[in-house]
């Protein structure tokens, strides 16, 4: 094969630069405002509707920068050293677990930089790292789509529901979630079994599990997901198969655009999700910056915002979702 | 004691099964299915369990030929979320009819194959680090073209490449079998399959016997990544969404299915009836460990366990412990 290596090489060089020129045009910031970086532990609707809540809130008033951690403690702490020694003002963030994150964070106040938490905090050493502490109340997301799956099977199925889970309690937060589940269940008056749980945040992963339960567990007729993939992958599973289309149904946690479609769309296997509210989520963070910025203490230390849950029954919901994400 | 001499090309089939040890595992793996739950056995999860493969048993046809040629490609899976992220825009928020966007999907692929093939050729930058490069570089340009969320695709060709069977068979089933018998084909019957063992086995000396070395590697990385888009768009069809997050860590079940598979990692030695076992083996092991309901912690340590041991057991028969 002849190729003309020395014009390849400059060709490449040429391009490279080019990159870096576009690159650097597009990091320029205006100098005079503070600079508030988000630390999102992965960038999934929630997260990123957060995100778009603060920036929506904050308009022009400061910098706003995204890092992405991937769940990943030491990629977290790596940002957080690089973000200390570069004195920006802000950090709202969501550690990846309260001692996992301890050390960066605290490294990261030392130095000067004020941090405030959502969705996740530090523990017990919230209050004396964080400035403020938006948070969701996981346990609340599992109890709302508890008490809605809890009426629905009590009309639709006599009370009594054998049901398979797809979880994602490599978090503390998703195990909340799941005892709130199976709690308001409980309370709800429903006799449930669950003859199998299985791990998976993505939703690949989830669809392929999902078909192996149901194929091992031909009695289960409930699913529920703990987190937007499992909740996808479970719907997308059975709606593919007709026979489990006409007999299973999905409970779930999170809210995305494809979920929101899933509640539309027939056969009817997704009945209703629990969604956090990323927008107002982000609202509150901002109120939280604009105070400290102002030279004052936060009025409240943690402020919980509420799921709100999306279901079949609820059109305007799910529209006024989908109006609210950017195209 | 009496022999009994067997067809050549049958013999070479049994000796290369044998060999590897995984024909034996695989039985062991379905008498311990069906020994354990009385579903295992069951049309319905057999057809489970080869829809399942198929994703990854595709891409790992593409991965034997690079493996046999003393090369690796990690960014498999990240090329699967790039392509199931195209489809998703193209489709769904631009319009595009499906064919036009199936048909950039696989160009891209062929492109990244490219972009990683030109980097060994011309560069001599070993495969491990351009598709390194390119594992992380994909997996970001996916994200930031859906901004990191799932995007519904309502088309019905593609539902039916999701969900649709033929004649009872999954049709994914069906594409994985056209795949394997084709590149069971070009590796035992054609010039470029030969050419890529050579290759594998000894660079240097293929090169000075005229096989075009550098044509050959451009080309294995191109198939590589064409495999991986097309796997892209049937992932997205079964899921009904293009999605930026999916297949996270395929490579290296595709790269594990192919060791398991007999094919060695310095090149020249191995073929697709051993990847097709290896597939074959990942595929039922996970399904029992979720038809048991084996906790899901356990299930990774359980799965890299068995892998481990599977090619300890082939690198015994085979001998290639005494190497070195």
């Amino acid at each position: 094969m002849r190729l003309n290596l020395k014009t390849v090489r400059t060709a490449l060089l040429a391009t490279a630069v080019a990159a870096s020129s576009f690159v650097g045009a597009g990091v320029a910031q205006a100098q005079d405002k503070p600079t508030v970086v988000f630390m999102l532990l992965h960038a999934d609707a929630y997260m990123l509707g957060v995100q778009r809540g603060f920036q929506e809130a904050a308009g022009d008033s400061v910098n706003v920068e995204v890092a992405v951690i991937n769940n990943d403690p030491a990629r977290e702490a790596q940002l957080m050293s690089q973000y200390a020694a570069r004195q920006v003002d802000f950090i709202v963030g969501s550690p990846t677990s309260p001692e996992g994150s301890l050390a960066s964070v605290r490294n990261l106040v030392e130095s000067g930089v004020q941090f405030v938490c959502f969705n996740t905090c530090l523990g017990e050493n919230s209050e004396e790292l964080a400035k403020g502490f938006v948070a969701t109340d996981h346990r609340a997301m599992g109890t709302e789509i508890g008490k809605y799956a809890a009426d629905w099977i009590v009309k639709n199925r006599d009370g009594k529901a054998t049901i398979g889970i797809v979880h994602c309690n490599s978090y503390v937060e998703c195990q909340d979630r799941e005892a709130g589940f199976k709690q308001a269940l409980a309370d709800g008056g429903v006799t449930a079994t669950y003859p199998n749980e299985q791990l998976a945040l993505a939703p690949d992963l989830a669809a392929s599990i999902t078909e192996n339960m149901l194929t091992a567990h031909p009695e289960i007729d409930i699913m529920w997901g703990g987190s937007d993939g499992s909740t996808s992958g479970m719907t997308t599973a059975i709606s593919n198969d007709p026979d489990l289309a006409a007999r299973v149904r999905v409970f779930g946690q999170d809210i995305s655009p494809e979920l929101a479609g899933r509640l539309t769309e027939e056969p009817e296997v997704l009945i209703a999700t629990a969604g956090q509210d990323g927008p107002a989520t982000g609202r509150e963070a901002y109120k939280m910056v604009a105070a400290l910025m102002a030279g004052k203490p936060v009025e409240q230390f943690k402020v919980q915002i509420g799921p709100t849950i999306y279901s079949r029954s609820d059109k305007a919901g799910i529209e006024a979702y989908l109006a609210s994400v950017p195209k | 004691m009496t022999t009994t001499q067997l067809p050549a090309s049958r013999s070479h089939l049994l000796r290369s099964l044998s060999r590897t040890g995984l024909l034996l595992g695989v039985v062991i793996l379905f008498v311990v299915g069906a020994f354990l739950s009385d579903v295992f056995l069951s049309v319905p999860n057999q057809l489970n369990i080869l829809r399942q493969a198929a994703f990854v048993g595709i891409i790992a046809c593409g991965m034997t030929f690079i493996i046999l040629a003393g090369e690796i490609d990690i960014s498999v899976g990240s090329l699967v979320a790039l392509s199931s992220a195209i489809l998703g825009v193209l489709v769904a928020k631009l319009g595009w009819p499906l064919p036009l966007a199936v048909l950039a999907v696989l160009i891209t692929g062929m492109a990244s194959g490219l972009l990683a093939g030109l980097a060994r050729v011309l560069f001599a930058v070993p495969s491990f680090i351009s598709t390194l490069a390119l594992f992380l570089a994909l997996r970001g340009l996916a994200q930031i073209i859906t901004g990191s969320l799932p995007i519904l695709i309502n088309d019905p060709v593609l539902r039916f490449f999701g969900s649709g069977r033929v004649l009872g068979i999954p049709v994914q089933v069906i594409i994985l079998a056209v795949v394997f018998a084709i590149s069971l084909f070009v590796a035992r019957k054609t010039t470029f399959g030969r050419s890529v063992y050579a290759i594998g086995g000894n660079a240097r000396a293929a090169r000075l016997a005229g096989i075009p070395v550098d044509r050959v590697r451009i080309l294995i990385f191109v198939i590589s990544g064409v495999l991986a888009a097309f796997v892209g768009v049937l992932l997205s069809a079964r899921l009904g969404s293009g999605n930026a997050n999916i297949a996270g860590g395929m490579e290296f079940e595709v790269i594990a299915a192919v060791i398991v598979g007999g094919t060695s990692l310095a090149g020249g030695r191995g073929g697709i009836v051993g990847t097709f076992l290896g597939v074959l083996f990942i595929t039922v092991l996970s399904n029992i460990l979720v038809l048991m309901g084996i906790d899901p912690f356990a299930q990774d340590v359980v799965r890299g366990g068995i892998v481990l041991l599977a090619v300890l057991i082939a690198n015994i028969q085979s001998g290639a412990t005494k190497s070195d």
